[in-house]
């Protein structure tokens, strides 16, 4: 099931690399990366983080779609 | 309906309808018929192969072993330092780069990021991958010299080649260590020696959830890479004891390898369930 995600929108507003938002939500830059280009859905606990990082709820970033027939 | 649609949907309680179930049945039918035309095709490709052996035999037996152990003893040594060296030398350029890459990036364009990364990584495999394959190279050389000289002929090419493995060895340890230095500048957060026997377990515990994923990953790969790759040497080495009567030595070992793999993975296995 495709999760789309606004984590690039967001990061840009901070004013922040992609280092610098692993930092800030204690993971890595890599994971960052995966994020941003949808190869990685992350874990709730890492989702909330970014969340209140980014100063907005879940939802506002990571969607989802239900299957299409 | 397609097959994998309608999994994806019983899991989230649907309830099949008769056409659904009968395009289950068909898949199931289909896989069978495939599996019963591999194990018919497997069983007369051994039989074949038993009795283009046992028609040949003759010729294996003609084969001159002492002429090809003397060509092997006298290039092997030497083909194995140049392979050692020259894939080294690519490493030590590799990491030249990717040091220069990495001072020279701003922290922001995430494509050149991307690229050090992919390049740490291949740097950091390489080394390894040699050292594998001079696992094998090593002892053939060993082997074949102590099988075809006995003068200081033999004890020249013995030595060369116990030097081209012991560097080996060493320059696989400098090039991980300057490796693993420049990753820890890419991500700080990341701890653990090379040089520690629980270096992996450190790196590992330094890994975000992301990495983990990657890793877990990467091992199953490698495990059923490995167990099929076992299972093909499995055959090999079943047909070399007949027809270059190699012994049950080496069956039993790729028998063994295998165990222990399997073993290990149902372990953990079981261990994670609980």
């Amino acid at each position: 099931m495709p999760l789309y995600n606004k984590l690039k929108e967001y990061r840009a507003k901070l004013g922040v690399n992609q280092q610098e938002m692993g930092a800030l939500v204690q993971t890595s830059r890599q994971t960052i990366s995966q994020i941003e280009r949808g190869d990685y859905s992350p874990s709730v606990t890492l989702a909330l983080k970014i969340a209140k990082v980014c100063g907005v709820s879940v939802e506002d970033i990571f969607q989802y779609e239900d299957d299409k027939e | 309906m397609d097959k994998v649609v309608l999994i994806h949907r019983m899991k989230r309680g649907y309830v099949m309808k008769d056409t659904d179930k009968k395009v289950n049945k068909k898949s199931n039918l289909k896989i069978y018929i495939i599996f019963a035309v591999m194990i018919l095709a497997s069983l007369l490709g051994g039989f074949l192969a038993g009795r283009l052996a046992a028609v040949n035999k003759d010729t294996l037996d003609g084969i001159n072993w002492d002429h090809i152990w003397w060509i092997t003893a006298d290039t092997l040594p030497i083909v194995y330092g140049v392979l050692m060296l020259a894939t080294f030398v690519v490493s030590f350029v590799m990491y030249g780069k990717i040091k220069r890459m990495i001072r020279g990036w701003d922290g922001e364009n995430e494509d050149v990021i991307v690229d050090i990364e992919s390049r740490i990584t291949t740097a950091s495999y390489l080394p390894c991958v040699t050292v594998f394959v001079g696992l094998v190279l090593f002892p053939v050389c060993i082997y074949a010299v102590d099988r075809t000289y006995s003068d200081g002929r033999g004890t020249f090419l013995t030595v060369l080649s116990e030097l081209v493995f012991l560097i080996s060895m060493t320059l696989y340890c400098v090039v991980e260590k300057l490796v693993i230095d420049e990753e820890k500048k890419l991500n700080p957060e990341k701890s653990g020696n090379i040089f520690d026997m629980h270096f992996r377990r450190d790196w590992e515990n330094t890994s975000d959830e992301a990495e983990l994923i990657m890793i877990a990953k990467s091992s199953k790969k490698g495990f059923m890479t490995g167990i099929k790759a076992g299972f093909v040497m499995w055959i090999l080495t079943f047909m070399s004891m007949f027809a270059f009567d190699t012994g049950v030595m080496p069956i039993v070992a790729v028998g063994l390898v295998l165990i222990v793999m399997y073993v290990a993975y149902c372990r953990e296995f079981v261990r994670l369930q609980k």
